[in-house]
């Protein structure tokens, strides 16, 4: 980078607007540095950079939303509950069900009933050797039939 | 892109892309029918949006449709804007801030919206570019201008004072 009284504007304001490399911007701050009547100029440029207003906001930003079911209210609950007992949610949605069903006791209730629904593991053992015994006597029974029928 | 990551970009990104709009139109109802109109037009689009570009899809599509919002005032607008010189005139701004708004009222729709996404927004001259449809060099030139349009008003207020 040749930077030099001709045309230091122009990287002056690369250099505001962060489009110089580290190294480029070190030059363009010893510049300055050496050139006091240049360096106000720059700060002038800085000066006009504008900050955010956050103060300006998107209000009733839910009409923005595809549905409501992005948070869990008292219309929706019920479907968030149940992704809830079936370990559905990430960490922040279990998070905020959780603080739904503290802010909300009839929820808790509810909540409770759902959790009985749950079907607690029963252990079944598929018995093949029973299977296999059972088809054999099936196709006995058909042989004999077959037999009474001649 | 899913529902949930089309909501989480509402909630991210309806408060950023609504400054930019309204910054630029300086009216709050319009400012806000560009916004939901562009949502609207992500929204139908979703099965074809990465999410991770969610955002810049949003400005330019919003972008676009300001452009479009503004041609189709252009007459009424410009009546309001000369209103709003003369008021300036009359009345010199005492503030950094206030001198910087009305600055920034001075420049071009182009020069305006991409000082905005600069400043506002953090975006390189290339990602200005996709969102504009200008290209990288010309979004430096147009930047370039406005800087010293920007910087030149605030010397020239400064010597007023």
């Amino acid at each position: 980078m040749k930077l030099n009284r001709h045309n230091y504007e122009e990287y002056f304001i690369l250099y505001l607007d962060n489009e110089l490399g580290s190294e480029d911007r070190r030059e363009v701050e010893l510049f300055a540095e050496e050139n006091p009547d240049l360096k106000a100029e720059l700060d002038i440029l800085l000066q006009s950079k504008l900050t955010p207003d956050t103060g300006i906001t998107f209000t009733n930003k839910e009409s923005l939303l595809a549905r409501d079911s992005s948070f869990i209210n008292l219309n929706n609950y019920e479907e968030w509950l149940l992704s809830y007992i079936d370990n559905e949610l990430t960490a922040t949605e279990t998070k905020d069900v959780e603080r739904f069903i503290t802010e909300h006791p009839a929820v808790k209730t509810e909540l409770g009933l759902l959790q009985k629904t749950k079907l607690p593991f029963e252990a079944i053992t598929f018995l093949v050797k029973n299977l296999c015994t059972a088809k054999k006597k099936k196709q006995r029974l058909w042989f004999f039939i077959g037999a009474d029928g001649l | 892109m899913t529902e949930r990551e089309y909501n989480e970009c509402v909630k991210t990104y309806a408060d950023n892309v609504y400054r930019f709009i309204v910054k630029n139109l300086k009216h709050e109802e319009d400012a806000r029918d560009v916004v939901q109109t562009a949502f609207e037009k992500m929204w139908r689009n979703r099965d074809e949006i990465d999410p991770v570009k969610c955002k810049s899809y949003l400005f330019t599509v919003a972008y676009h449709q300001m452009i479009d919002h503004i041609r189709k005032v252009k007459r009424v607008q410009l009546k309001e804007e000369f209103n709003d010189q003369v008021k300036v005139q009359d009345r010199p701004a005492n503030n950094l801030k206030k001198v910087l708004e009305e600055a920034l009222s001075r420049l071009s729709e182009t020069q305006r919206s991409l000082v905005l996404l600069k400043d506002y927004e953090g975006y390189s001259y290339d990602e200005i570019g996709k969102i504009t449809g200008l290209s990288e060099s010309q979004v430096k030139v147009y930047l370039h201008r406005a800087r010293v349009q920007l910087k030149n008003y605030l010397v020239k207020i400064e010597n007023v004072i």
